[in-house]
């Protein structure tokens, strides 16, 4: 009797596969990205592109922000959490017809740890320090050894520039076209146009994916967006899009909008090491001006989620600080008057934008007419291009105030280096970090990163205006659209179009 | 004729050295590099120069301009950083789209407005003339993004026409659609370029109508027809021929906005990517064939005025 379930059921489930394949699906995304391997460069838009769409590593993290198995099938950790043994899947071929196996893990890692970044091409090698040796006892077993427990190893085997390629593979073609183990194979990249995904035929999982083709299409303007979806051109807006235009495509029948936290925080970082806001008085000035509520209604019409550190809801170990400082001008002005500022002699400032970002950018001009409505604060707003800003603000910390969105997930321990553009020195914050990174017991771990953001909002470090929204629309007939989702990638396999 | 040609040839050579010698030094001079700009948020000081190294930035700046030249000199224009592709391949793209845009608007711009900048100049001070000069006046002030989506809205939202927003992924290989894809922007530039050259035209007419040899030619009988087309026009074409050159190099670049708007992979995005990135190749590259466009149309237009006014010689 159950068996004729499960062919019923079978034969049922194999109907509507057979009816959602197939068809063209084409998202709109605001940038080209310079590379398309996640290990070359950083970027989210590489990732939102190839991250377990093309390229995918030996775990994943799915749209909930778990981490769940990928090219491993499942993996031990010892008792003393330094040894790690994953067994991969089997038969599993590249887009260009190499087998996969353990040397192609082993040669990935060797190169990503390799301290010598010139030589190997990889960015951010100090993520990979702790792995002492990986080795592969058969051609299905992969063995990492740690120097010590790193509470975020899987975490790390989790994010975009863990993904793995051929082990042949040159680096300068798969710089240009991505060869992967994914549901889609990097067909082409248009330069200045897009990019073209097509269905694996090959892919391991069976069924998977439903579309035949998936094409990325470099659109920056918002309006220019907005019109292609209207007209038909594109099928969705997958990030970024414009409050007002959300506003104009809920209200049509024909589409659907979809908001929600995601991972990225619009941090106006203040230079800790630089005056004025080297004063923490000055800094927790700024936090008691700003109106978080007002801003996200103001500059994002409601889009947005209120938070009070370096994390999002959706994260694990979020702590709420929302309401830390609740917005009090008076308590503003008489931190400021402290601090030797007042209406004779108001606090100047400048203030850098990114012009290449429209939400960071209208966030940062409404949270500049806030803090002047203060009447003993004078902002002045400078405008730079994203090329400038990186050398200035961000590599060597020439700045005062700027505002960018973080939108890795779990970046926190950003804070922990006092060497990056915060300028933000503290033992105890580090002591926290390195708490929750070493510990063996996830409770005590998790203890330390709530901590760890207490103590940042304590010190005011920077202004987390709010977790952006991830907020996109498409077109009613896409089914199964992973939307406001916790993953580094638009996760694609198994969307589909209604027909 | 020769001995001027041959000056104009040297003259075009040394400002293609003088324009791509200056972007160059611009470059150096303005903050960003390419390979921070490609690291994005994974950049810090250790990690810049090892990309550097790999992209061969590392160089002193004088041996990598002397090593672009080198290049340049044998027609390989080098490698774009941002795009890891030819320059040339980069700058072929651009043009296939851009220049189709620029020549036809300013083909059809013209066809508009010489009859009605005519019309508009020999009704002077009538309501059709205030009509001509107040939708001109229009046509300038409208800005061209907005003119843009404006037709976007109109023609495909509205009206249901199928034309494509955007350029297709697969740009000429799918001739029809990128053929398509070109209609609204090329409308777009044509109306703004029209709006400026109406005026042009009527004002042109206007001061040729006023001379003393159109009065004579009226005076000793001729039709005015024949006034107008075989003496003023003539004249009048001088102007406007100098106003059409100077679009034409201009629009290589300033089509950008358009561009955006209607997602065309044109010379201008490519040029204001290029700029962004740092990439100088590229910056390099296109600065030289625009230059090299700017020499050859400039060239056009005094050839033409030797044409059209018997005054002008090279001889």
């Amino acid at each position: 009797m159950t068996k004729r379930w499960f062919w019923a059921l079978f034969l049922l489930l194999g109907l509507v596969f057979a009816q959602n394949r197939g068809g063209t699906l084409t998202v709109a995304l605001q940038t080209e990205p310079t590379v398309f391997d996640p290990s070359q460069a950083a970027g989210a838009d590489i990732a939102r592109m190839v991250y377990d769409n093309v390229l995918q590593g030996l775990v994943k993290r799915n749209a909930k922000g778990e981490i769940v198995p990928a090219l491993a099938e499942r993996w031990k950790v010892s008792a003393s959490s330094l040894t790690y043994t994953f067994t991969l899947r089997k038969g599993v071929k590249f887009h260009d017809g190499t087998p996969f196996d353990a040397a192609d893990v082993v040669a990935k890692f060797n190169r990503a740890k390799d301290p010598d970044t010139k030589r190997s091409g990889h960015i951010r090698p100090e993520i990979y320090r702790d792995i002492a040796s990986v080795t592969a006892p058969d051609a299905s077993t992969v063995t990492f050894t740690l120097k010590q427990p790193n509470q975020d190893f899987l975490f790390v085997l989790s994010l975009p520039e863990s993904t793995i390629g051929p082990r042949e593979r040159k680096l300068e073609d798969q710089k240009v076209k991505p060869v992967g183990t994914g549901p889609f194979r990097f067909v082409a990249w248009e330069r200045g146009v897009g990019v073209r995904l097509e269905r694996n035929e090959a892919y391991y999982i069976p069924n998977l994916p439903y579309l035949d083709r998936v094409n990325f299409r470099f659109l920056g303007d918002g309006e220019a967006q907005l019109a292609a979806l209207r007209a038909g051109d594109i099928d969705v807006i997958a990030y970024s899009m414009l409050p007002e235009n959300a506003q104009i495509l809920a209200r049509d029948a024909r589409f659907k909008v979809f908001s929600g936290s995601g991972t990225a925080e619009a941090v106006a970082s203040m230079n800790n090491s630089r005056a004025p806001f080297n004063d923490v008085r000055v800094r927790r000035a700024m936090q008691y001006a700003v109106n978080k509520d007002e801003l996200i209604q103001s500059a994002m019409l409601g889009y947005g989620t209120k938070i009070g550190s370096m994390r999002s809801p959706g994260e694990a170990c979020y702590e709420d600080l929302s309401g830390f400082y609740a917005y009090d001008p008076n308590r503003a002005r008489q931190l400021l008057a402290e601090a030797g500022f007042n209406a004779q002699n108001p606090l100047r400032f400048t203030f850098t934008l990114a012009a290449e970002f429209p939400y960071e950018r209208r966030i940062g001009e409404a949270l500049a007419a806030q803090l002047n409505r203060l009447g003993v604060v004078q902002v002045n707003i400078q405008v730079v291009d994203f090329g400038t800003w990186i050398q200035r603000a961000f590599v060597a910390a020439d700045y005062q105030m700027t505002i960018i969105g973080h939108v890795e997930a779990n970046d926190i321990g950003r804070y922990a280096n006092p060497g990056y553009y915060w300028r933000y020195n503290s033992p105890q914050v580090q002591q926290l970090y390195t708490t929750y990174l070493r510990s063996n017991d996830p409770k005590k771990s998790c203890d330390a990163l709530k901590a760890m953001q207490r103590k940042l909002a304590e010190d005011a470090v920077s202004i987390w205006t709010m977790s952006l929204p991830a907020l996109g629309a498409y077109r009613a007939n896409v089914m199964n659209w992973p939307g406001a989702s916790l993953s580094p990638g638009i996760l694609l396999a198994e969307v589909y179009l209604a027909r | 004729m020769w001995s001027y040609l041959a000056r104009r040839f040297a003259v075009a050579l040394a400002t293609l050295w003088l324009a791509s010698s200056l972007v160059f030094l611009a470059l150096l001079v303005i903050p960003g590099d390419p390979a921070s700009i490609i690291l994005g948020f994974g950049a810090d000081p250790e990690r810049i120069a090892a990309l550097q190294a790999r992209l061969g930035l590392d160089k002193p700046p004088l041996e990598r301009y002397l090593l672009w030249y080198a290049g340049a000199l044998q027609g390989d224009l080098g490698e774009s950083i941002r795009y890891s592709s030819p320059v040339r391949t980069e700058i072929a793209r651009g043009l296939s789209v851009t220049l189709p845009v620029v020549v036809f608007s300013l083909l059809l711009a013209t066809l508009i407005s010489v009859p009605l900048g005519v019309l508009a100049a020999r009704r002077a001070g009538s309501w059709l003339d205030v009509g001509i000069s107040t939708a001109a006046l229009l046509g300038i002030v409208l800005p061209s993004f907005w003119v843009g989506l404006m037709f976007i809205y109109l023609f495909i939202v509205r009206l249901d026409l199928p034309l494509p927003t955007s350029f297709p992924i697969d740009g000429w290989r799918d001739p029809q659609r990128a053929l398509l894809a070109l209609v609204l922007p090329i409308l777009t530039v044509t109306l703004s370029r029209s709006a400026l050259l109406v005026r042009m035209v009527r004002g042109s007419v206007l001061e040729v109508l006023s001379q003393d040899y159109v009065r004579t030619a009226r005076a000793k009988g001729l039709a005015e027809r024949k006034v107008l087309y075989k003496h003023a026009l003539k004249n009048a074409a001088l102007p406007v021929v100098t106003v059409l050159g100077l679009e034409f190099s201009q629009l290589l670049i300033a089509a950008v906005i358009v561009e955006t708007v209607f997602g065309l992979p044109g010379l201008g995005s490519l040029s204001l990517t290029a700029i962004n990135a740092r990439d100088f190749p590229l910056v390099q590259g296109i600065v030289v064939v625009l230059a090299a466009f700017i020499v050859l149309v400039n060239l056009i237009v005094d050839l033409l005025y030797a044409y059209l006014d018997p005054r002008v010689s090279y001889a």
